[in-house]
Protein backbone atom coordinates (compact mmCIF):
# COMPACT_ATOMS: atom_id res chain seq x y z
CA UNK A 1 0.00 0.00 0.00
CA UNK A 2 1.50 3.38 -0.50
CA UNK A 3 2.68 5.54 2.02
CA UNK A 4 1.40 2.40 4.54
CA UNK A 5 1.38 4.07 7.57
CA UNK A 6 -0.93 6.97 6.70
CA UNK A 7 -3.55 4.71 4.98
CA UNK A 8 -2.86 1.74 7.37
CA UNK A 9 -5.49 2.97 10.22
CA UNK A 10 -7.90 3.92 7.38
CA UNK A 11 -8.28 0.49 5.70
CA UNK A 12 -11.47 -1.18 7.65
CA UNK A 13 -13.25 1.98 7.25
CA UNK A 14 -12.61 1.57 3.07
CA UNK A 15 -13.92 -1.59 3.22
CA UNK A 16 -16.99 -0.61 5.28
CA UNK A 17 -17.71 2.21 2.71
CA UNK A 18 -17.30 0.26 -0.25
CA UNK A 19 -19.00 -2.16 0.64
CA UNK A 20 -22.14 0.26 1.98
CA UNK A 21 -22.22 1.41 -1.37
CA UNK A 22 -21.92 -1.80 -3.24
CA UNK A 23 -23.60 -4.14 -1.31
CA UNK A 24 -21.71 -7.75 -1.56
CA UNK A 25 -18.25 -7.81 -2.61
CA UNK A 26 -15.30 -10.73 -2.87
CA UNK A 27 -11.92 -9.87 -1.35
CA UNK A 28 -10.03 -9.23 -5.04
CA UNK A 29 -13.18 -7.13 -6.59
CA UNK A 30 -12.36 -4.89 -2.95
CA UNK A 31 -8.73 -4.53 -3.88
CA UNK A 32 -9.55 -3.60 -8.04
CA UNK A 33 -12.28 -1.38 -6.96
CA UNK A 34 -9.96 0.43 -4.61
CA UNK A 35 -7.69 0.71 -7.43
CA UNK A 36 -10.09 2.13 -9.98
CA UNK A 37 -11.68 4.78 -7.79
CA UNK A 38 -8.16 6.45 -6.93
CA UNK A 39 -6.42 5.85 -10.48
CA UNK A 40 -4.13 3.19 -9.53
CA UNK A 41 -2.87 5.41 -6.35
CA UNK A 42 -3.89 3.28 -3.56
CA UNK A 43 -3.13 -0.40 -4.19
CA UNK A 44 -4.75 -2.80 -0.67
CA UNK A 45 -1.97 -5.43 -0.18
CA UNK A 46 -3.69 -8.63 0.14
CA UNK A 47 -2.04 -9.34 3.30
CA UNK A 48 -3.80 -6.38 4.67
CA UNK A 49 -6.93 -6.96 2.85
CA UNK A 50 -7.73 -10.55 4.36
CA UNK A 51 -6.82 -10.30 8.09
CA UNK A 52 -8.69 -7.02 7.90
CA UNK A 53 -12.06 -8.31 6.14
CA UNK A 54 -11.60 -11.55 8.65
CA UNK A 55 -11.33 -9.14 11.61
CA UNK A 56 -14.57 -7.29 10.72
CA UNK A 57 -16.33 -10.49 10.18
CA UNK A 58 -15.05 -11.23 13.89
CA UNK A 59 -16.42 -8.49 15.19
CA UNK A 60 -20.36 -9.02 13.94
CA UNK A 61 -19.63 -6.07 11.36
CA UNK A 62 -19.57 -8.48 8.25
CA UNK A 63 -21.48 -11.19 6.97
CA UNK A 64 -20.38 -13.96 4.58
CA UNK A 65 -22.17 -15.87 1.71
CA UNK A 66 -20.53 -18.38 -0.39
CA UNK A 67 -21.45 -18.93 -4.29
CA UNK A 68 -20.00 -21.42 -6.72
CA UNK A 69 -18.88 -18.76 -9.46
CA UNK A 70 -16.54 -20.73 -12.59
CA UNK A 71 -15.61 -23.98 -10.94
CA UNK A 72 -14.15 -22.52 -7.76
CA UNK A 73 -16.17 -20.76 -4.61
CA UNK A 74 -16.43 -17.36 -4.01
CA UNK A 75 -16.89 -16.30 -0.50
CA UNK A 76 -18.95 -12.69 -0.86
CA UNK A 77 -18.90 -9.98 2.35
CA UNK A 78 -21.26 -7.78 3.11
CA UNK A 79 -22.55 -5.37 6.04
CA UNK A 80 -24.37 -6.24 8.78
CA UNK A 81 -26.89 -4.04 10.60
CA UNK A 82 -24.59 -3.31 12.85
CA UNK A 83 -21.81 -2.70 10.22
CA UNK A 84 -24.05 -0.38 8.91
CA UNK A 85 -24.55 2.01 11.64
CA UNK A 86 -20.57 1.79 12.25
CA UNK A 87 -20.15 2.63 9.22
CA UNK A 88 -21.60 5.49 9.52
CA UNK A 89 -20.03 6.47 13.08
CA UNK A 90 -16.17 5.48 11.58
CA UNK A 91 -16.94 7.75 8.25
CA UNK A 92 -17.82 10.69 10.39
CA UNK A 93 -14.77 10.39 12.47
CA UNK A 94 -12.71 9.90 9.17
CA UNK A 95 -14.24 12.77 8.43
CA UNK A 96 -13.19 14.73 11.52
CA UNK A 97 -10.09 13.08 11.25
CA UNK A 98 -8.82 14.81 7.57
CA UNK A 99 -10.49 18.19 8.83
CA UNK A 100 -8.45 18.66 11.59
CA UNK A 101 -5.23 17.38 9.12
CA UNK A 102 -6.70 19.93 7.29
CA UNK A 103 -6.54 22.87 9.74
CA UNK A 104 -3.27 21.52 10.59
CA UNK A 105 -1.60 20.95 7.68
CA UNK A 106 -2.66 24.27 5.46
CA UNK A 107 -4.26 26.91 8.48
CA UNK A 108 -4.57 29.50 5.77
CA UNK A 109 -8.04 27.03 4.51
CA UNK A 110 -9.33 26.36 7.54
CA UNK A 111 -11.66 28.59 7.99
CA UNK B 1 -9.25 -16.58 -20.46
CA UNK B 2 -10.42 -18.76 -17.43
CA UNK B 3 -8.66 -21.05 -14.97
CA UNK B 4 -9.74 -24.89 -15.37
CA UNK B 5 -10.34 -27.39 -12.60
CA UNK B 6 -7.00 -28.75 -12.94
CA UNK B 7 -5.50 -25.17 -12.41
CA UNK B 8 -8.03 -24.92 -9.27
CA UNK B 9 -6.49 -27.46 -7.32
CA UNK B 10 -3.41 -26.58 -8.58
CA UNK B 11 -3.99 -23.54 -6.35
CA UNK B 12 -5.83 -25.48 -3.92
CA UNK B 13 -2.44 -27.75 -3.37
CA UNK B 14 -0.11 -24.65 -3.47
CA UNK B 15 -2.14 -23.26 -0.63
CA UNK B 16 -1.74 -26.16 1.14
CA UNK B 17 2.05 -26.34 0.11
CA UNK B 18 2.12 -22.88 2.02
CA UNK B 19 0.89 -24.08 5.63
CA UNK B 20 -2.73 -23.28 4.99
CA UNK B 21 -4.78 -26.35 6.52
CA UNK B 22 -7.95 -25.35 5.91
CA UNK B 23 -10.44 -25.67 3.53
CA UNK B 24 -12.82 -22.92 4.40
CA UNK B 25 -9.01 -20.13 4.34
CA UNK B 26 -7.76 -22.37 1.42
CA UNK B 27 -11.07 -21.41 -0.82
CA UNK B 28 -10.83 -17.81 -0.33
CA UNK B 29 -7.08 -17.70 -1.15
CA UNK B 30 -7.67 -19.85 -4.42
CA UNK B 31 -10.50 -17.61 -5.88
CA UNK B 32 -8.37 -14.52 -5.21
CA UNK B 33 -5.55 -15.85 -7.00
CA UNK B 34 -7.69 -17.06 -9.39
CA UNK B 35 -9.07 -13.80 -10.53
CA UNK B 36 -5.72 -12.04 -10.07
CA UNK B 37 -4.12 -14.52 -12.37
CA UNK B 38 -7.34 -14.29 -15.29
CA UNK B 39 -6.77 -10.60 -14.78
CA UNK B 40 -3.28 -10.98 -15.54
CA UNK B 41 -3.86 -12.87 -18.69
CA UNK B 42 -5.79 -10.32 -20.47
CA UNK B 43 -3.12 -8.21 -20.00
CA UNK B 44 -0.43 -10.83 -21.24
CA UNK B 45 -1.87 -13.84 -22.81
CA UNK B 46 1.59 -15.36 -23.06
CA UNK B 47 1.97 -15.49 -19.43
CA UNK B 48 2.27 -19.18 -18.02
CA UNK B 49 -0.09 -20.56 -15.50
CA UNK B 50 3.11 -21.37 -13.07
CA UNK B 51 4.80 -17.36 -13.74
CA UNK B 52 1.52 -15.87 -12.89
CA UNK B 53 0.86 -17.30 -9.79
CA UNK B 54 4.78 -16.63 -8.29
CA UNK B 55 3.72 -12.98 -9.34
CA UNK B 56 0.91 -13.04 -7.62
CA UNK B 57 1.64 -14.52 -4.07
CA UNK B 58 4.99 -12.63 -4.12
CA UNK B 59 2.32 -9.59 -3.72
CA UNK B 60 1.72 -11.58 -0.62
CA UNK B 61 5.05 -10.45 0.88
CA UNK B 62 7.88 -12.34 2.35
CA UNK B 63 5.83 -14.15 4.93
CA UNK B 64 3.38 -15.48 2.09
CA UNK B 65 -0.06 -16.61 3.62
CA UNK B 66 1.33 -16.45 6.97
CA UNK B 67 -0.30 -13.55 8.39
CA UNK B 68 -3.21 -14.04 6.90
CA UNK B 69 -3.25 -17.75 8.23
CA UNK B 70 -2.56 -15.76 11.86
CA UNK B 71 -5.36 -13.39 11.51
CA UNK B 72 -7.64 -15.93 10.56
CA UNK B 73 -6.94 -18.19 13.57
CA UNK B 74 -7.01 -15.96 15.78
CA UNK B 75 -10.23 -14.45 14.78
CA UNK B 76 -11.92 -18.24 14.08
CA UNK B 77 -11.50 -19.10 17.63
CA UNK B 78 -12.79 -16.27 19.04
CA UNK B 79 -16.19 -16.65 16.67
CA UNK B 80 -16.54 -20.25 16.88
CA UNK B 81 -15.74 -20.04 20.66
CA UNK B 82 -18.67 -17.67 20.70
CA UNK B 83 -20.80 -19.72 18.69
CA UNK B 84 -20.01 -22.38 21.22
CA UNK B 85 -20.65 -20.39 24.46
CA UNK B 86 -24.00 -19.22 22.85
CA UNK B 87 -24.95 -23.02 22.80
CA UNK B 88 -24.15 -23.89 26.07
CA UNK B 89 -26.38 -20.76 26.80
CA UNK B 90 -28.96 -22.21 25.27
CA UNK B 91 -28.66 -25.17 26.87
CA UNK B 92 -28.80 -24.44 30.62
CA UNK B 93 -32.15 -22.68 31.00
CA UNK B 94 -34.15 -22.78 34.04
CA UNK B 95 -35.20 -26.20 33.96
CA UNK B 96 -32.22 -27.79 33.11
CA UNK B 97 -30.73 -25.71 35.84
CA UNK B 98 -33.07 -27.05 38.33
CA UNK B 99 -32.12 -30.74 37.04
CA UNK B 100 -28.71 -30.36 37.22
CA UNK B 101 -28.71 -29.01 40.92
CA UNK B 102 -30.99 -32.05 42.17
CA UNK B 103 -28.50 -34.22 40.49
CA UNK B 104 -25.69 -32.50 42.34
CA UNK B 105 -28.01 -33.21 45.63
CA UNK B 106 -28.84 -36.74 45.24
CA UNK B 107 -25.55 -37.69 44.33
CA UNK B 108 -24.30 -35.38 47.65
CA UNK B 109 -27.45 -37.47 49.13
CA UNK B 110 -25.61 -41.18 48.12
CA UNK B 111 -22.37 -40.48 49.43
CA UNK B 112 -23.80 -39.75 52.72
CA UNK B 113 -25.98 -43.25 52.81
CA UNK B 114 -23.36 -45.04 51.52
CA UNK B 115 -20.32 -43.72 53.53
CA UNK B 116 -17.70 -44.36 50.60
CA UNK B 117 -17.43 -41.14 49.14
CA UNK B 118 -14.36 -41.90 47.59
CA UNK B 119 -15.16 -44.72 45.84
CA UNK B 120 -18.47 -44.35 44.68
CA UNK B 121 -17.26 -40.87 42.87
CA UNK B 122 -13.91 -42.59 41.83
CA UNK B 123 -16.45 -45.16 40.04
CA UNK B 124 -18.75 -42.42 38.48
CA UNK B 125 -15.72 -40.27 36.91
CA UNK B 126 -14.29 -43.52 35.70
CA UNK B 127 -18.02 -44.44 33.97
CA UNK B 128 -17.78 -41.00 32.19
CA UNK B 129 -14.21 -41.26 31.78
CA UNK B 130 -15.08 -43.93 29.84
CA UNK B 131 -18.15 -43.21 27.76
CA UNK B 132 -16.88 -39.77 26.28
CA UNK B 133 -13.06 -41.42 25.79
CA UNK B 134 -15.00 -44.36 23.41
CA UNK B 135 -17.43 -41.18 21.77
CA UNK B 136 -14.48 -38.58 20.85
CA UNK B 137 -12.37 -40.95 19.59
CA UNK B 138 -15.44 -42.24 17.41
CA UNK B 139 -15.62 -38.36 16.03
CA UNK B 140 -12.25 -38.17 15.73
CA UNK B 141 -12.24 -41.23 13.74
CA UNK B 142 -15.15 -40.22 11.35
CA UNK B 143 -13.38 -36.65 10.94
CA UNK B 144 -10.08 -38.35 10.14
CA UNK B 145 -11.86 -40.71 7.68
CA UNK B 146 -14.13 -37.94 5.77
CA UNK B 147 -10.28 -35.77 5.80
CA UNK B 148 -8.86 -38.46 4.12
CA UNK B 149 -11.64 -38.75 1.51
CA UNK B 150 -12.31 -35.40 1.09
CA UNK B 151 -8.54 -34.19 1.54
CA UNK B 152 -10.46 -31.07 3.15
CA UNK B 153 -9.60 -30.00 7.10
CA UNK B 154 -12.23 -27.28 8.45
CA UNK B 155 -11.06 -25.11 10.82
CA UNK B 156 -14.21 -25.18 13.37
CA UNK B 157 -13.18 -28.66 14.10
CA UNK B 158 -10.22 -28.41 15.61
CA UNK B 159 -11.71 -25.50 17.74
CA UNK B 160 -14.25 -27.61 19.17
CA UNK B 161 -11.31 -30.01 20.23
CA UNK B 162 -9.64 -27.09 21.83
CA UNK B 163 -12.80 -26.29 23.91
CA UNK B 164 -12.66 -29.78 25.03
CA UNK B 165 -13.41 -29.85 29.05
CA UNK B 166 -11.75 -33.74 29.42
CA UNK B 167 -8.69 -32.40 31.43
CA UNK B 168 -10.93 -31.31 34.14
CA UNK B 169 -10.88 -34.51 35.17
CA UNK B 170 -7.72 -34.04 37.63
CA UNK B 171 -9.85 -31.70 39.87
CA UNK B 172 -12.38 -33.70 41.21
CA UNK B 173 -9.65 -36.32 41.65
CA UNK B 174 -7.34 -34.39 43.40
CA UNK B 175 -9.79 -33.15 46.28
CA UNK B 176 -10.71 -36.82 46.15
CA UNK B 177 -7.74 -37.92 47.42
CA UNK B 178 -7.38 -34.83 49.63
CA UNK B 179 -9.63 -36.10 51.45
CA UNK B 180 -8.16 -39.43 52.35
CA UNK B 181 -4.87 -37.32 53.32
CA UNK B 182 -6.90 -35.20 55.14
CA UNK B 183 -9.80 -37.22 56.69
CA UNK B 184 -11.57 -34.86 58.91
CA UNK B 185 -15.32 -35.06 59.19
CA UNK B 186 -16.09 -31.54 58.61
CA UNK B 187 -13.62 -31.71 55.75
CA UNK B 188 -14.88 -34.91 54.17
CA UNK B 189 -18.80 -33.67 53.99
CA UNK B 190 -17.19 -30.16 52.33
CA UNK B 191 -15.09 -32.93 49.85
CA UNK B 192 -18.17 -34.52 49.27
CA UNK B 193 -20.28 -31.94 48.74
CA UNK B 194 -17.90 -29.91 46.38
CA UNK B 195 -17.28 -33.15 44.61
CA UNK B 196 -20.67 -33.58 43.72
CA UNK B 197 -20.69 -30.75 42.10
CA UNK B 198 -17.84 -31.22 40.12
CA UNK B 199 -18.77 -34.75 38.99
CA UNK B 200 -22.38 -33.67 37.90
CA UNK B 201 -20.83 -30.54 36.04
CA UNK B 202 -17.97 -32.43 34.51
CA UNK B 203 -20.38 -34.86 33.19
CA UNK B 204 -22.93 -32.26 32.05
CA UNK B 205 -20.41 -30.39 30.11
CA UNK B 206 -18.99 -33.25 28.48
CA UNK B 207 -22.61 -34.42 27.23
CA UNK B 208 -23.40 -30.88 25.89
CA UNK B 209 -19.98 -30.37 24.64
CA UNK B 210 -20.44 -34.02 22.23
CA UNK B 211 -23.84 -34.18 21.66
CA UNK B 212 -25.36 -31.18 21.21
CA UNK B 213 -22.87 -28.64 20.76
CA UNK B 214 -20.80 -30.42 18.36
CA UNK B 215 -23.48 -31.50 16.06
CA UNK B 216 -25.20 -28.22 15.97
CA UNK B 217 -21.96 -26.28 14.87
CA UNK B 218 -21.71 -28.88 12.09
CA UNK B 219 -25.00 -28.18 11.18
CA UNK B 220 -24.49 -24.70 11.20
CA UNK B 221 -21.36 -24.96 9.01
CA UNK B 222 -22.77 -26.56 6.24
CA UNK B 223 -25.31 -23.52 5.93
CA UNK B 224 -22.11 -21.31 6.24
CA UNK B 225 -20.69 -23.43 3.26
CA UNK B 226 -21.99 -25.16 0.82
CA UNK B 227 -19.40 -26.84 0.05
CA UNK B 228 -19.25 -28.97 3.53
CA UNK B 229 -22.28 -30.09 3.24
CA UNK B 230 -21.60 -31.61 0.13
CA UNK B 231 -18.01 -33.24 1.50
CA UNK B 232 -19.20 -34.86 4.62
Amino acid sequence: MKNSQLYKGSLNTIIMKLLGENGRMYGYEITQKVKEITKGELNITEGALYPALHKLEAEGLLDVEIEKVDNRLRKYYKLTENGQTETVNRLAELEEFIKNMQSIVNPKLSY
Amino acid sequence: MKLNEQQISQLYQFTRQHFVEWYDLQSELVDHLANSIEDRWKENPKLSFEEALQLEFKKFGIFGFMDVIDERRRFLSKKYGRIIWKYYKEFFRLPKIILTVSAMYVLYFLSEKLQDTQFLYLTILAIIGIVFTIEIRKIHKTQKLKEKETGKKWFFEQTVDAFNVYPMTFLPMQLLNLSITIGEDGWNKAIAILGAILLVLFALLQYVHWKIVYPKITQEMGSIYPEYEISK
